[in-house]
C-alpha cells in the first residue's frame, strides 16, 4: 500500500511539473494580469470604492492605449479585509489561481505579511498605500513605494504640531503596524528634536468594548493637543467618545488613516472642535497627469478626487506597471521590476500618461513618468524622493487642504 | 473614580452577556461558545434597524432582543436538542460549529464593513466631577433592570422555579414532572435575548464589526468562571468586578493590557477558588459540615 502511495505521489509530482512547464508559455499569452489586493472592507474599507475606481481608470487608460505588449490588461481584484491574514490568502489566490504578473493596491500590514513571498515569486509590487517604516530600507528590487513613508508622515505631524504652537501633546495610538509606525516617529521627533513633551502615550487594542478610559487618560493629562493614530473602525468610536466627554476644546492632530468622510462629519458636528492632519497630498499645480485624471475619475464615480484619499496613487501605480512592462518587453517579474525605476526616474523624456510614455518607448527614447501625485522619482530602495505634503483640515463638513508645506530639512529620521 | 464609572458601564454589559451564557451552562451543562455570535448578531440586527430603517433605538433594541431570543430557541431545537443525550463534550463542539456557522452567516448577511449606531449619547451629566453620558446611564439601568426582572422571574413564578429545579437536578426535576422541554426553550430564549441585548449595548458604545463576538467570548468566559457558573449574583458581581478592574487598571498599566488583567484575575480564581467567588456548592458544603 505504501509503495502504491509513493508511486501515485511520484506521478502527481511529474504531472504538476508538466503543468508548471506549460504555464510558463501561457504567461506570455492572454491578457496581462495586474492584481489589486486592497482593503475593500475593514479599516481601509471607507476608501475602497475610490481606490478601485482609480485603479480601473488606469487600466482603462492602458487598454485604450493599445494594451500592454499588444495584449489587453485585466485588473484582478481581491479584498484583503484590511488585515495581514487577508493579504496572505488574497495574494495566494492572485498568484496561484489567477496568475497575476504584477501587484498593486496593498497597505502596510499586508505588505509586510507578503514581503518575502513577493520576492520568492518575483511579482513586481507597487505599494500605493503603505507608509510602514519597514520599507524605508528594504525595497527597491521587487517592491516599490510611491507614497511617502510613515517616517515622513510622523515628521510632518510633529512639524505641524510645532508650527501650531503645541508644546505638550498626548497620544492615542492603536496597536498596529500602520498606526504605530508614524506615531513612533512623531513622538521621537517631537520630543527629541523639538523639545516638546508627551503628556500621555496611550496605546490600545482594536475591538475594545469602549474607549472611555483611554480617551479620558489622554485628554485629562493636560495636553495642548491630542495626536490620534488609529484605523477608521477604531477612530469612529474613539471620536464619538471624545465628543461624548466634551473634550472639543482640545485640538486634534490626526493621521492619514482617519481622513474619512465619517470622521470629518463627526468633527464638523462638534462646535468649536478643530482637527488637522499633516499628510501627503496630490501634485495638482500645472500637472497634465492630474488634469487628465480628474475628469475621468469623476466620470466613473460621480465625485472629484478627494485629497489624500489614496485614489490617485492607485491610478499612478498601474500606469507605472504598464510602462515598466512595455519597457521590459516581457511580463517576466524580474525584468519588469528592473524597469520600474528606469521609467520613473530621469534621465528621459518627461511623460504624463501611458500613451505618451508608450509612444516615446516605441521611438526608442528613455522616459521619466510624472504621475498625478508626484514626479514619481524613486531612490535606491524604491522609496519616493520628494513627496508632496500638506496641512489638511475640516472645512464645511469635509476634509480640505489648508496649505501645502515642505518637510523641514532640519528634522531628521530618528535613529 | 471616573474610571470606576467606566468600569461599571463595561461591567454592566459584561454581566448581561455572561448571565445568558451562565444560564445555559447551569441548565444544559455545557459552555455555549455560540453565545458570543448571538451578541454579534444582536449588534448587527440592531444597527441595521436603526441605521437603515431609521427605527428608534429602543424599539430596534426590543425587536432585536425578542427576535433573537426566538432564534435561540430554534437553534437549540435544531442543533443542541438532537445531541443533548451525548453529553457536554459533544454539545460544546456543536456550539463551536454553530458559532462558526453564525459567524459565516453574519459575514454573508452584513458584509465585512464596520457599522456604527448613530450617536445617541444624549449629553454628558456631571456628578461631583464625574462625567457619565445619558446612554451609559441607560445601559446601566437596562442591564440591572433586566437582571432584576430575571431574578424575580426565577424566584416568583412557577416556570422560574421549574428552571431552578432543572438547574439544581435535571433528572430529579424530570421525575417530579417538571416540563423539561418548556424549561429548556425558556432558558434558550432568555439566554439568547440577553446575548442580543449585550450586543446592542456594545454596538451603541463602540463599533459593530464581524469580530465583536470573538473579541468578547473569552472575557465572558472569564466572568462566568470568576462568578461561579451556578450563581447569578456571582456572575453579576464578576462582570462588574472585571469591568472595573479592566478600566481602573488603565490608570496603572498600558490599556493594551486590559484583557491581560481579566485573564490574570481568571487564572488567580482558578488557582485559589476554582468554584468561583460566590459558590453555592461551597455554602452547601459548609452547612453540611
Amino acid at each position: 500500500m505504501k509503495r502504491v502511495l509513493v508511486a501515485l505521489l511520484a506521478v502527481g509530482l511529474v504531472a504538476a511539473a508538466a503543468c508548471s512547464g506549460d504555464s510558463g508559455d501561457a504567461a506570455e499569452e492572454g491578457p496581462v494580469k495586474y492584481g489589486f489586493l486592497n482593503g475593500q472592507s475593514g479599516d481601509y474599507g471607507p476608501w475602497g470604492h475610490w481606490a478601485l475606481a482609480a485603479a480601473e481608470v488606469a487600466v482603462e487608460e492602458l487598454n485604450a492605449g493599445g494594451g500592454v505588449l499588444g495584449r489587453s490588461v485585466e485588473l484582478v481584484v481581491e479584498d484583503n479585509g484590511s488585515t495581514p491574514e487577508g493579504a496572505v490568502s488574497g495574494f495566494a489566490e492572485l498568484t496561484e489561481v489567477d496568475g497575476i504578473h504584477a501587484l498593486g493596491g496593498i497597505e502596510s500590514d499586508g505588505m509586510i505579511a507578503i514581503f518575502d513571498t513577493v520576492h520568492e515569486l518575483q511579482i513586481p509590487t507597487i505599494c500605493s498605500t503603505c507608509g510602514t517604516t519597514e520599507l524605508d530600507n528594504t525595497g527597491g528590487d521587487m517592491v516599490f513605494r510611491i507614497i511617502p513613508s510613515d517616517t515622513d508622515n510622523g515628521i510632518v505631524g510633529a512639524q505641524v504640531a510645532r508650527d501650531e504652537g503645541y508644546r505638550n501633546v498626548a497620544m492615542l495610538v492603536e496597536l498596529s503596524e500602520g498606526t504605530e509606525s508614524p506615531a513612533n516617529v512623531f513622538k521621537a521627533v517631537f520630543t527629541e528634536q523639538m523639545g516638546g513633551s508627551v503628556t500621555a502615550d496611550v496605546r490600545f487594542n482594536a475591538g475594545e468594548t469602549t474607549y472611555a478610559a483611554q480617551v479620558a487618560q489622554a485628554f485629562e493629562s493636560g495636553p495642548d493637543a491630542v495626536y490620534i493614530a488609529a484605523g477608521f473602525e477604531t477612530g469612529v468610536p474613539l471620536l464619538n467618545e471624545w465628543q461624548r466627554r466634551g473634550y472639543s476644546d482640545i485640538p486634534l492632530i490626526l493621521t492619514t488613516d482617519l481622513l474619512s468622510p465619517e470622521i470629518a462629519e463627526i468633527i464638523s458636528g462638534v462646535e468649536g472642535a478643530s482637527a488637522i492632519v499633516g499628510a501627503t497630498a496630490y501634485d495638482t499645480e500645472n500637472n497634465p497627469a492630474w488634469d487628465a485624471y480628474v475628469p475621468r475619475f469623476e466620470a466613473k464615480i460621480g465625485d472629484p478626487p478627494e485629497i489624500a484619499f489614496y485614489d490617485a496613487w492607485q491610478y499612478d501605480q498601474y500606469i507605472i506597471l504598464g510602462l515598466a512592462t512595455a519597457k521590459a518587453g516581457t511580463t517576466d517579474g524580474a525584468a519588469v521590476a528592473a524597469a520600474i525605476p528606469e521609467i520613473a526616474n530621469p534621465p528621459g523624456v518627461e511623460v504624463f500618461s501611458y500613451a505618451q510614455g508608450l509612444a516615446e518607448l516605441e521611438a526608442g527614447n528613455d522616459i521619466d513618468y510624472h504621475g498625478t501625485t508626484s514626479n514619481m522619482n524613486l531612490n535606491s530602495v524604491g522609496n519616493l524622493l520628494s513627496p508632496v505634503m500638506a496641512v489638511i483640515h475640516v472645512q464645511d463638513g469635509d476634509w480640505a487642504v489648508r496649505e501645502n508645506i515642505e518637510l523641514d530639512p532640519t528634522l531628521v529620521k530618528p535613529s | 473614580m471616573q474610571n470606576v464609572v467606566f468600569g461599571i458601564v463595561t461591567g454592566s454589559i459584561l454581566a448581561v452577556a455572561t448571565l445568558g451564557f451562565a444560564l445555559v451552562r447551569q441548565t444544559e451543562n455545557f459552555l455555549n461558545i455560540a453565545h458570543a455570535q448571538m451578541m454579534a448578531l444582536g449588534a448587527f440586527v440592531g444597527v441595521v434597524l436603526v441605521d437603515t430603517y431609521g427605527m428608534n433605538i429602543f424599539l430596534a433594541g426590543a425587536i432585536t432582543v425578542v427576535g433573537l431570543g426566538a432564534l435561540g430557541v430554534v437553534l437549540s431545537a435544531v442543533f443542541f436538542q438532537p445531541v443533548r443525550h451525548q453529553g457536554g463534550t459533544v454539545l460544546l463542539f456543536t456550539s463551536i460549529g454553530l458559532a462558526l456557522m453564525m459567524y459565516a452567516a453574519i459575514l454573508a448577511l452584513f458584509g465585512t464593513q464596520a457599522r456604527f449606531y448613530p450617536d445617541v449619547s444624549g449629553g454628558l451629566h456631571r456628578f461631583a466631577g464625574i462625567g457619565i453620558a445619558t446612554n451609559e446611564l441607560v445601559i446601566i439601568g437596562l442591564a440591572f433592570g433586566s437582571i432584576a426582572a430575571l431574578q424575580i422571574f426565577l424566584n416568583s413564578t412557577g416556570l422560574g422555579r421549574a428552571i431552578r429545579a432543572v438547574a439544581s437536578n435535571d433528572d430529579l426535576a424530570r421525575v417530579r414532572g417538571v416540563p423539561v422541554r418548556t424549561v429548556s426553550n425558556t432558558i434558550w430564549f432568555i439566554s439568547s435575548a440577553f446575548g442580543a441585548m449585550a450586543g446592542v449595548m456594545l454596538g451603541v458604545l463602540g463599533a459593530v464589526n464581524t469580530e465583536i463576538g470573538w473579541h468578547n467570548i473569552l472575557i465572558v468566559l472569564a466572568a462566568a468562571v470568576l462568578g461561579g457558573l451556578r450563581s447569578i449574583t456571582g456572575v453579576i458581581l464578576a462582570g462588574l468586578l472585571l469591568g472595573i478592574m479592566m478600566d481602573v487598571s488603565a490608570l496603572f498599566i498600558p490599556t493594551a493590557y486590559r484583557p491581560v488583567v481579566a485573564f490574570g484575575v481568571l487564572v488567580a480564581v482558578l488557582i485559589l477558588r476554582p468554584e468561583g467567588i460566590l459558590s453555592v456548592q461551597r455554602r452547601k458544603d459548609a452547612v453540611v459540615a
